[in-house]
C-alpha cells in the first residue's frame, strides 16, 4: 500500500474523503440535494442513459478484475 | 424479500469463488464475461417494464435528465457538487497516465493493490456485481416535470 503514501495517493485519499463526505451530506438532506442513486436512476429513465451505464459497469469490471492494473 | 435474499447469497457465492481467481486467468475472464452477458440479460428482460423512456429516445436524451434533476435542486448544487467530484477524479486518474511516475499513480493501480489479496478481490467483485444488479433492476423515479422546475424556481425567486 505505499502508493497510498506518494502525493498522487494523497490527491486520492482527499478525493475519495469528499466523494463520502458528500455522498452522506446528500442522503442526510431529505432530497433536498441530489443523491447519487437518484442521479443514477434519472439516467436509468432512459434508454441511452441505462445503455451508458451497464457499459461503463462492463468496462469497469473488466478492467479492474480481468487486466492486471 | 426471498428473491433480494437470493441474489444477494448469489452474489456472495460468485464473489467469493471470484475472490480465489488471478487477473490473467482464463477462468476470471470467463466468470466477469458471464456476469456482464448476465446482467446485460436482466437489464433487457426484468428492467424493461421499468423504463419510462420512448423507444425513440437518442443519446442527446441523457443530458435532460440531469438538467431536470438540477432544476429540482437547491440551484443545482446537488448535480454541481457530483459532476465536479467525478470530473476532478476523471482529471487526476488521465494526469496520473500521463505522468506515470510513481508519486502519481492511476486509480486503477490502488484498486489493483487491493484487489491482489483474496479478500480484496471478493469485496471488489461484491461491490461490482452488486451494482451492475442494481443498475439492471433499479425502478426508475420521475425527477419532475419542466413546469414543477419552473414552479420551483419561482419559488426560489419569490414570485
Amino acid at each position: 500500500m505505499s502508493a497510498l503514501g506518494t502525493p498522487g495517493g494523497a490527491l486520492w485519499l482527499l478525493l475519495a474523503s469528499a466523494f463520502v463526505l458528500w455522498t452522506v451530506r446528500t442522503g442526510a438532506s431529505h432530497r433536498r440535494l441530489v443523491s447519487l442513486p437518484a442521479l443514477l436512476r434519472s439516467w436509468l429513465g432512459s434508454r441511452a442513459g441505462r445503455a451508458l451505464l451497464l457499459a461503463a459497469w462492463a468496462e469497469a469490471g473488466w478492467h479492474l478484475l480481468c487486466q492486471r492494473p | 424479500m426471498l428473491r433480494g435474499m437470493l441474489l444477494g447469497g448469489l452474489v456472495v457465492a460468485a464473489s467469493v469463488t471470484e475472490g480465489g481467481l488471478r487477473f490473467s486467468s482464463a477462468s476470471a475472464h470467463a466468470s466477469v464475461g458471464a456476469a456482464i452477458v448476465a446482467v446485460a440479460a436482466l437489464a433487457a428482460l426484468a428492467g424493461r417494464d421499468r423504463r419510462r423512456s420512448a423507444r425513440t429516445e437518442t443519446v442527446t436524451s441523457v443530458a435532460a435528465p440531469t438538467h431536470r434533476l438540477a432544476c429540482r435542486s437547491r440551484l443545482g448544487t446537488g448535480v454541481a457538487v457530483w459532476l465536479l467530484l467525478v470530473g476532478a477524479a476523471a482529471g487526476l486518474d488521465v494526469a496520473s497516465r500521463l505522468d506515470g511516475s510513481r508519486e502519481l499513480p492511476t486509480l486503477s493501480v490502488l484498486v489493483g493493490l487491493a484487489s491482489r489479496l483474496f479478500a480484496g478481490r471478493a469485496v471488489l467483485s461484491g461491490v461490482w456485481l452488486a451494482g451492475g444488479g442494481w443498475l439492471a433492476l433499479a425502478r426508475h423515479r420521475a425527477t419532475g416535470s419542466r413546469e414543477a422546475c419552473s414552479a420551483g424556481q419561482d419559488r426560489v425567486a419569490g414570485r
